[in-house]
């Protein structure tokens, strides 16, 4: 990102060798400014003319990279109206290098604000539409004649209507070095959802020939498509540069997918969301080096066959479907939160079977909704012997819970060293009293770093702790927070803002002193 | 003659500055000339374009950042930020010019950030006239031309 302009001087002085860095100019910058600098030839988007008059404006002398870098950390909307500034800052904005087109930047609009009503019409909508796309040409036009464009995002509820000009803003987009592309065409992209059910706008097709073109010199590194198509994937032709791809709602096939993976040789990361022409998934192609895959919500699948050999995270939220973990050899980070009927098959399987399927597993990150309560664990115990970190999510975690899932933990996992447990207790209690929980010991001697979130420390809850410092020998290390932590992908978490009641009460705080032994690390958020 | 370890820097107007060479490689100009050849380490290296009151801003602002990639227990991620504020608040604006063309140039890649967003900040939420006043910059359109700029893009006015 920076902008070289170092000539590296070599001069033989006697025998002290010395080594010159050499700015764009030769002088001191702060005594000469005016020649300083003025070497440069660089001036392509400024007029002559505010050089030669007397101003001194010397922020419009700074090399084009230093002001394009500038310029960028503004909105396009700020940089825009730096052209009204003077002559020589008339094209300046055109080095902006982050387009972001949505119904805010471009017609002012607040999102979900009272002048988008929930009860706009379809007309006015269609009005919007047009207004959109004509803005957003011009200021394409315009932005022909500017340097480099390092992102380009397109927000805004456009179907197929528009492909000719949607494509050409991507294509320009291509023809100045893009590195992401966000098109996000959905209609919440710009306007707030009614209840009642519109027409649906024909999606946007990604044209064949837009993504072969870009095959020449491609620079597109991370593509995000939400609510378009992708029929016509080129069978030939490479987009070798993409290292990662996001697809939202997006109309492709199980055939479709695999030929476009079959042109991106580098993609490492891969993200499918709501993608509901999807039935079989299989990602054996030799020639995918794909690493981090994640599967949301494609109601319709029914297999997925991860055959990459690279492959080391994968998360999965929707309904249990067949798994076939065979050709994952690196796979060693899973991620599973099963939502339908069969969610509770689906923890199932997550706490036996995957432990044969997925043998090179570290970290399981398991979500279980109102499975725990039924969930039927086997007598006979499954070895995990590779996972080393659990994180599970108890959702809801009730004072009726009979604990049999965390006694299974502490026998299945022998060898974890890092347990997380984030739990979701309903705050009305059904029992008043507390049950009579008869817990057999399961001392588990490898696991020195225990974290319990969304504790408020109700009588099961504290009961569930004291259980688990009773037989955590090793533990040296315990985190306690009252907020709730939820799990956002790609290793993202977001905790729940901490308010007053989520301060411990005092005799929860006593408990700790009284019960943690002074040899753990206590951290109580 | 600096000792191991330290590199001598020179400025274009002959001040020189001996520093430790961790600090100096923040520059990424210099560490790949110090990586080429470590010869370059044991002379005088000419920092030729930058004077000795920036290059001596250069070294101050280095020095912390190097510390703190160090050692992050001592200079911890809040009190690089206080640093970083504190730097940019102080500067002048012709210090603010100098630096961003020194820091370009040497490539001293995090410091050309701040020094970016700190100028973007002196023209975000600002109207023309504001902006102008701050840099110096003149006015030198007749309003004719004003308006047809108005109406080329009336939507960010």
């Amino acid at each position: 990102m920076t902008i070289k302009e170092i000539k590296f001087v070599r001069v033989a002085a006697g025998s002290n060798r010395s080594i010159g860095l050499w700015g764009s100019g030769d002088n001191c910058t702060s005594n000469s400014r005016k020649h300083a600098y003025g070497g440069r030839t660089n001036m392509g988007l400024r007029q002559k003319a505010g050089r030669t008059s007397a101003t001194k404006d010397y922020l419009i002398e700074l090399p084009d990279g230093i002001l394009s870098e500038i310029i960028s950390r503004l909105t396009l909307k700020e940089a825009v109206r730096t052209s009204i500034l003077s002559k020589s800052w008339r094209s300046i904005w055109t080095c902006h290098s982050h387009l972001l087109f949505d119904s805010v930047n471009i017609l002012g609009n607040r999102i979900y604000s009272k002048s988008i009503s929930c009860c706009q019409s379809e007309s006015d909508r269609q009005l919007q539409r047009h207004h959109f796309v004509e803005k957003v040409d011009h200021l394409m036009h315009q932005r022909q004649r500017g340097l480099k464009i390092d992102s380009l995002a397109i927000r805004f509820h456009l179907g197929q209507e528009f492909a000719p000009h949607i494509s050409e803003w991507i294509q320009c987009a291509f023809g100045k070095g893009v590195e992401n592309i966000d098109v996000d065409l959905s209609e919440w992209s710009s306007f707030k959802i009614d209840s009642v059910p519109v027409d649906e706008l024909e999606r946007y097709i990604v044209p064949c020939s837009l993504l072969a073109a870009s095959n020449k010199r491609c620079t597109l590194k991370h593509l995000q498509l939400a609510f378009c198509s992708l029929f016509s994937v080129p069978s030939s032709g490479s987009l070798a540069s993409l290292i990662s791809i996001k697809l939202q709602d997006v109309n492709i096939n199980d055939q479709q997918l695999e030929n476009f993976l079959l042109i991106c040789s580098s993609l490492e990361k891969m993200s499918l969301h709501a993608c509901n022409n999807l039935v079989k998934l299989k990602f054996s192609y030799p020639k995918v080096r794909l690493k981090i895959l994640s599967i949301r919500n494609c109601f319709r699948l029914e297999s997925i066959e991860l055959g990459a050999h690279n492959l080391t995270t994968f998360e999965y939220t929707g309904e249990l479907t067949t798994f076939s973990f065979k050709h994952a050899p690196r796979l060693a980070e899973v991620y599973l939160s099963f939502t339908g009927q069969n969610r509770q098959d689906g923890v199932n399987s997550a706490l036996t079977r995957f432990a044969h399927d997925i043998p090179h597993l570290q970290t399981l990150n398991l979500v279980s909704v109102l499975a725990m309560k039924t969930l039927k664990l086997p007598n006979k115990v499954v070895n995990f012997t590779n996972v080393q970190a659990f994180i599970l999510t108890v959702f809801p975690f009730h004072d009726e819970d009979k604990f049999d899932w965390i006694i299974y933990i502490l026998k299945a996992f022998p060898l974890l060293c890092s347990f997380q447990l984030n739990l979701f207790s309903p705050s009305y209690i059904r029992k008043s009293n507390i049950l009579p929980r008869h817990l057999p010991e399961c001392p588990h001697m490898h696991l020195t770093k225990l974290e319990i979130n969304g504790f408020c420390g109700s009588p099961h809850e504290i009961e569930l702790l004291k259980y688990l410092l009773d037989n955590l020998i090793e533990l040296g290390e315990l985190v306690i927070n009252p907020c709730q932590k939820v799990f956002n992908g790609f290793n993202s978490w977001d905790f729940e803002e901490a308010s007053n009641s989520h301060n411990f009460r005092q005799e929860v705080i006593e408990w700790f002193h009284k019960f943690v032994p002074p040899t753990i690390q206590l951290h109580t958020l | 003659m600096a000792s191991k370890g330290n590199l001598t820097l020179k400025s274009c107007n002959g001040k020189e500055f001996i520093v430790e060479e961790k600090v100096a490689v923040m520059s990424t100009t210099i560490k790949n000339m110090v990586d080429v050849d470590d010869s370059f380490a044991q002379g005088v290296i000419p920092i030729i374009g930058v004077d000795g009151k920036i290059l001596a801003k250069l070294i101050e602002y280095c020095k912390e950042h190097a510390e703190a990639d160090e050692d992050e227990e001592v200079k911890s991620e809040e009190y690089l930020k206080k640093f970083d504020e504190k730097f940019v608040d102080e500067l002048n604006l012709n210090d603010l010019y100098d630096l961003l063309k020194a820091s370009n140039y040497l490539e001293i890649t995090k410091l050309l950030n701040l020094l970016c967003q700190k100028v973007a900040s002196m023209i975000k939420g600002k109207k023309p006239e504001e902006i102008r006043r701050i840099f110096n910059i003149k006015n030198d359109f007749t309003p004719e031309e004003e308006e047809e700029i108005n109406r080329q893009n009336p939507w960010a006015f």
